[in-house]
């Protein structure tokens, strides 16, 4: 099902590379199923099926960017507790001729990074989530109105060893391996003790969203992470608001890679300044996923997006707004 | 020739993750002795491995401690009966201390690289390395150029495809195909009829140095590409036409590429410098006065069917500038130095 799944998302990016009117059109319809579940990053939200897909956000994309093409720079699948998904991230790049969500167009070259997971079911897809990073955007159109990124903002590469398009099947010990490394190493976040340095290469790479930026080298990403996770008091991946579980919708290795989803994911008290933004001492539950590489029994680059502008409605700031 | 990648990519992936420990001898068994190592403006000409490590590696691993290879595109050919492998990519570190004078910003950095060497019994006997130190100077706030860049100013990704590392034998005629239309596709740049259009696919990509930018589509090359015909007076010079005075200072400055090859759908070339004329329209701010310039470029090409899609383009900029009396370093007050080891 996975390599089946694979081909299927092959052939749909591939009438991505250099889209137009009929071939874009026909790929959704044929990839995503009439009533798919779409979710959307902040402020395009959910979204009803393939036709959905096309009018609500692919044609305001079409037209906002001129010669709009899509390249993925890692594209992996798995099972996870019964469900079968393909996933990839990479960027858009066009000639922004047209505004878009409220961002004015530059008449210039821009990127956009996205990252995608379906759910497939019967050769179609039922279920997604898709993240674009809008920040990083309005930072590259001059517009973001908050301060600079602390760590690197900008154009976020690929996988160092131009590896991470895996169609093929992975070998399922290899797989696990990377999985296991990456779970551990979460349960071991936010320890007193800095328990999760052991999963990662010294020199690890950490490609931050814009807003939080990109670090190299596990002190640094350190020097990032463990204050942002004190801006938000009880920190908990994966847990209960009111009793209610929220779990991750994914979290597969495949080969030397693996990701992991949640919509609605890392929860924790607003007690700090964070994002420019006094403490509200509210809840908020944050949109986010990764993907992470692995070479021998390390970490090594680990590619994060955050819906920021959503994270950040919920502290009663909204981004979009501040652009009119 | 595969044999000679193998030992290329042998030495990228040393500075991968291990830089600090295992540079040193990674160097002097990758080049020779006493091979020619040229480097852009303000370094030039280092001569063998050994001035290699201690004039750049060490002062650029001792500011960027972390520092980290990021290859994009590796490949060799052969021409004119001499082997050469080529790369370009990134190199990311923390930019934590000064480096030749540049002040250290304290983020994550990428320094944009491009490199030629020419291989020997499995030795690069002959070295130009290409660095955008604009590129370095614009992500720590100090754009140091007159004017604006002409393109958009960013990272530069590497291969749409991920497919720019070469290391298996590829198709011969795939590899002709490529050489053959990047030399068509040359030969009818500075034409009036623009005939270079027909050989780019419309949406292509063009990567050009910081101070140049990026651009996309056919047309968006064209906003760069007209103008920059138009800063030569009659005389020039390029590896496809001459148009000045065999003999004159101009032909004598301009040496050609020193080395253009393909393999499989990758084109690469590389001239030191490659072209040149005398300054007879403003360009990048500068006064035109007939000044003599020359320039140092490379250029990789990644063609897909019947066209050219992605072209990585470095021109050496600050030694372009200082041929016409403009200091790129002293424009932001950077002294250049280099420390005695």
């Amino acid at each position: 099902m996975i390599l089946e799944n694979k081909q299927l998302y092959k052939s749909y990016l591939r009438e991505f590379s250099y889209p137009n009117e009929t071939n874009y059109k026909n790929a959704v319809h044929n990839f995503f199923s009439e009533e798919a579940s779409i979710n959307v990053v902040h402020p395009i939200n959910k979204i009803q099926g393939s036709q959905g897909y096309i009018d609500k956000v692919l044609k305001p994309m079409m037209k906002a960017f001129e010669g709009l093409s899509r390249s993925d720079y890692i594209v992996i699948g798995g099972n996870y507790e019964g469900n079968d998904w393909i996933t990839s991230t990479g960027y858009f790049a066009g000639k922004m001729i047209n505004d878009w969500l409220g961002m004015r167009a530059n008449n210039r070259l821009v990127y956009i990074r996205f990252g995608e997971f379906h759910r497939m079911q019967n050769n179609k897809c039922v279920e997604s989530y898709i993240f674009y990073d809008l920040p990083e955007l309005m930072m590259e159109l001059g517009i973001w109105p908050l301060s600079p990124s602390p760590g690197y903002s900008g154009h976020i590469p690929g996988p160092t060893t131009h590896d991470g398009l895996v169609y093929g099947e992975s070998d399922p010990i290899e797989s696990s391996k990377t999985l296991t490394i990456v779970e551990k190493m979460l349960s071991k976040l936010n320890t007193p003790n800095k328990e999760w340095y052991p999963y990662w290469h010294e020199n690890m790479l950490w490609y931050g969203p814009a807003g939080f930026g990109s670090y190299i080298g596990i002190k640094n990403f350190e020097n990032f992470q463990v204050p942002f996770e004190s801006c938000f008091q009880g920190w908990t991946v994966e847990l209960s608001d009111n009793n209610t579980i929220i779990k991750d919708f994914i979290r597969v290795a495949d080969g030397n890679y693996a990701t992991n989803g949640g919509w609605l994911s890392v929860n924790g008290k607003h007690v700090k300044r964070f994002l420019d933004q006094e403490p509200t001492n509210k809840d908020v539950s944050m949109r986010v996923c990764d993907w992470w590489r692995r070479e021998g029994n390390l970490l090594v680059e680990n590619w994060v997006f955050v819906d920021v502008p959503d994270l950040l409605l919920q502290i009663d700031y909204d981004l979009f707004a501040k652009l009119k | 020739m595969e044999n000679n990648k193998k030992i290329y990519k042998y030495f990228c992936d040393t500075f991968l993750y291990d830089a600090q420990k295992n540079h040193e001898s990674a160097i002097n068994k990758f080049f020779k002795k006493d091979a020619i190592i040229n480097i852009v403006e303000p370094i030039n000409e280092i001569k063998g491995s050994e001035e290699l490590i201690k004039k750049f590696f060490l002062p650029m691993l001792y500011a960027f401690p972390d520092f980290y290879r990021r290859t994009d595109i590796l490949f060799g050919g052969i021409i004119n009966e001499e082997e050469w492998v080529t790369g370009s990519g990134h190199y990311v570190g923390t930019f934590a201390k000064d480096w030749m004078g540049i002040p250290a910003n304290n983020k994550l950095t990428y320094l944009r690289f491009g490199e030629f060497h020419r291989m020997q019994n499995g030795q690069a006997v002959e070295t130009y390395l290409f660095f955008d130190l604009i590129d370095l100077l614009r992500q720590i706030g100090k754009w140091p150029l007159l004017t604006k860049s002409l393109g958009d100013e960013r990272f530069i990704p590497g291969p749409i495809t991920s497919d720019g590392i070469i290391l298996e034998a590829q198709n011969s005629e795939e590899t002709k195909t490529s050489l053959v239309m990047v030399e068509e596709m040359l030969r009818n740049l500075h034409t009036k009829e623009q005939y270079w259009r027909k050989y780019w696919h419309p949406n292509m990509m063009w990567y050009g140095p910081s101070g140049y930018g990026s651009y996309i589509g056919v047309d968006g090359f064209a906003r760069f590409q007209l103008p920059y015909e138009s800063v030569f007076d009659p005389y020039r010079k390029s590896s496809t036409t001459m148009t000045c005075e065999k003999g004159s200072k101009l032909d004598l400055a301009v040496k050609g590429h020193f080395a253009r090859f393909a393999e499989g759908n990758f084109v690469a070339s590389g001239g030191w410098p490659s072209h040149g004329g005398h300054l007879c329209k403003e360009w990048l701010g500068i006064e035109a006065k007939g000044q003599q310039f020359t320039c140092r470029i490379s250029d990789w090409w990644r063609r897909e069917g019947n066209k050219l899609v992605e072209n990585w383009v470095f021109v050496d900029l600050i030694d372009m500038l200082k041929q016409l009396d403009y200091d790129v370093f002293k424009a932001v007050d950077i002294e250049i130095f280099f420390e005695d080891n």
